[in-house]
């Protein structure tokens, strides 16, 4: 039988800063699914180091996160690593500016070669506020899709 | 480069904090040689996290709560679950109290270790991030993330998964370690002991700024042990202990014209909480392993250089390591009382004998930054009604400012890159924590 590859979905972002919260959201609503068992869910509000712990343990990870990519607020847009620019590290006042883009850097340097998917969203509102805006709150099904597709299931 | 300053005028304006709402920064304005300006501003989210959880039942309010940080969550976590419990008059167990102190531990290890090394290391080894370490230092890189890695699996073990605790709530604990899973956790700490041995190799090398500046140290103390999760208040220059619901008498906290955020002073113009307050304060608490760190660490107390702050965290690691394998072990002997477990909300038989007794209760804890208080109005159908939350980060914003105002004039015959450079590695010293900002994902598609 073909072992299949084990993928990672995991969800990022502070639930307390409104629509920085939809990718976890977008997990616990992916946690009611019927899911392959090489596929795991992590709904996590880890944004920084904590992430490269799963990197060994799953070949394709699929990263859900609010990203201010410029675009309209509520656009959808998976990319891979290779087409954004890589981070340039110049916030290293905090340990919690260690965000996504670092820690993936930080990866790839120490030869983590995993394949990774970000679905970005871009955001209304991350004022403080446990709800997601209405514009991101209507794109979870689309979000929810496009983690079906990446992980073969359509 | 060295672009030479006139000693006649200086401009630094490090926006380091842009991504926040453009609310933090470092600015040092020299004119006619004299120090006009001399600040660190950073943003005040607590107040809004205040706001948050007024109106929410006190079963559920440390979960929006341990989501202040994503370093500290456990801390504001217990501080919460404290100050709800003191609120309603409630005892927790000796073993209930003693697995809390044991997952302090696990979250004070881990947010030293990234201080220590992804922010410190970096700028004593001459380079602007840890990203060239890779290639120089790779071994130690990885040594950092193993033991990251670890003290990660081990709060998965405590606390239901690695930020955020599920199991730690009001009255006690919804899940407590097998046996097996505390072996696991023992073997884990006892393997990381070279690791432990070897960061103490390098931070004996670490070459910190010399520089002094005597303040007040404020710290929670304990009769028996170095205190985290529980003590009472006392600071370097009163010589009493100050319950935690009297917290005020020290935590002074007062508004400032150039920032958003409160500061904070008790006896002098401001104060210091955090590992070095701690160890000046506690010294004697330590464990022989973390005192015998100090030494090999060349470090005396009372110490005055907040430099030495990141050396009095990896001392805390020493101590935090060998307290941590006494509890397990103590647990190994013993046993674990699994009959201790409850439920996140009382249950339905649990509630006629669960009386709330509605009031104001305070919870004080040690966190990785320092002294953290957590204040609440609770009604007496269990819903919070008023909160405060003092922050350690922002009682030392003072002391920040200060320390700033003495090292630059020390130091302005060095260039402007220095001074930056000075300025920064004293705030990172401090280890401020900004971590209740958005983590938004910025994009630059090529």
């Amino acid at each position: 039988m073909k072992k299949h590859k084990k993928i990672l979905v995991v969800g990022i972002g502070s639930i307390l800063r409104s629509d920085d919260g939809v990718g976890v959201e977008a997990i616990e609503i992916l946690e009611k699914e019927k899911l392959p068992e090489n596929v795991s869910l992590l709904g996590a509000d880890v944004s920084g180091m904590n992430l490269l712990k799963y990197f060994p343990g799953h070949e394709k990870i699929i990263i859900i996160d609010a990203a201010e990519m410029g675009e309209k607020a509520g656009t959808v847009k998976v990319f891979g690593l290779n087409e954004i620019e890589k981070a340039r590290f110049n916030d290293k006042f905090s340990t919690h500016g260690m965000a996504l883009l670092e820690t993936l850097t930080l990866g790839a340097k120490l030869g983590m070669r995993n394949d990774i998917t970000i679905i970005g969203v871009e955001p209304e509102n991350t004022g403080f506020g446990l709800e997601l805006s209405s514009t991101i709150k209507s794109r979870i099904p689309q979000i929810v899709e496009k983690v079906k597709e990446l992980i073969n299931l359509k | 480069m060295g672009d030479k300053i006139s000693k006649k005028n200086l401009n630094i304006n490090v926006e380091y904090l842009t991504r926040v709402e453009g609310h933090g920064n470092i600015v040092i304005n020299v004119k006619e040689g004299k120090l006009e300006k001399c600040f660190l501003e950073v943003i005040e989210a607590p107040r809004f996290f205040e706001a948050m959880v007024r109106g929410r039942s006190i079963f559920e309010v440390q979960h929006i709560t341990s989501r202040i940080c994503g370093i500290c969550s456990t801390g504001h976590c217990l501080a919460s679950v404290k100050a709800v419990e003191d609120a309603i008059g409630y005892k927790v167990s000796e073993q209930t109290k003693l697995f809390r102190k044991l997952i302090f531990h696990l979250e004070t290890l881990d947010s030293h270790l990234l201080h220590a090394y992804f922010l410190v290391a970096p700028d004593a080894l001459g380079v602007p991030s840890v990203l060239p370490l890779v290639k120089t230092h790779k071994d130690v890189v990885l040594l950092a993330l193993r033991m990251k890695k670890e003290y990660s699996d081990m709060c998965e073990i405590m606390a239901g998964r690695h930020t955020h605790p599920i199991t730690l709530v009001p009255r006690g604990w919804t899940k407590l370690p097998t046996e097996a899973e505390l072996k696991k956790m023992k073997a884990i700490f006892l393997k990381q002991i070279k690791d432990l041995n070897t960061t103490l190799d390098i931070f004996k090398t670490v070459k910190l700024p010399d520089f002094e500046r005597e303040t007040e140290y404020v710290a929670l103390t304990h009769p028996e042990e170095y205190a985290f999760y529980e003590g009472d208040i006392t600071t370097t220059d009163i010589n009493k202990k100050i319950k935690p619901g009297s917290y005020k008498e020290v935590v002074h906290e007062y508004h400032v014209e150039h920032s958003t955020s409160k500061h904070s002073k008790n006896k002098r113009a401001s104060y210091m909480v955090g590992a070095l307050a701690r160890v000046n304060i506690n010294f004697d608490k330590l464990n022989d392993e973390a005192k015998k760190a100090a030494k090999a660490l060349n470090f005396k107390v009372p110490c005055y250089n907040p430099f030495m702050n990141t050396v009095a965290q990896v001392i805390e690691m020493v101590h935090c390591t060998y307290d941590a394998v006494r509890i397990i072990d103590h647990f190994l002997k013993k046993g674990v009382d699994y009959s201790d477990i409850v439920s996140s909300w009382p249950t339905t038989d649990e509630w006629p004998s669960f009386k709330v007794k509605g009031g104001t209760g305070v919870g004080t804890v040690e966190v990785p930054r320092g002294l953290l208080v957590h204040e609440y109005t609770v009604s007496e159908k269990a819903v919070v009604e008023k909160a405060n939350c003092c922050i350690p980060t922002n009682q030392n914003l003072a002391n920040i400012d200060l320390d700033m105002k003495k090292l630059i004039p020390e130091v302005m015959g060095r260039s402007k890159e220095e001074i930056t450079l000075l300025s920064e590695m004293l705030v990172r010293a401090y280890d401020p924590c900004i971590s209740c900002s958005a983590h938004l994902l910025d994009v630059k598609f090529i």
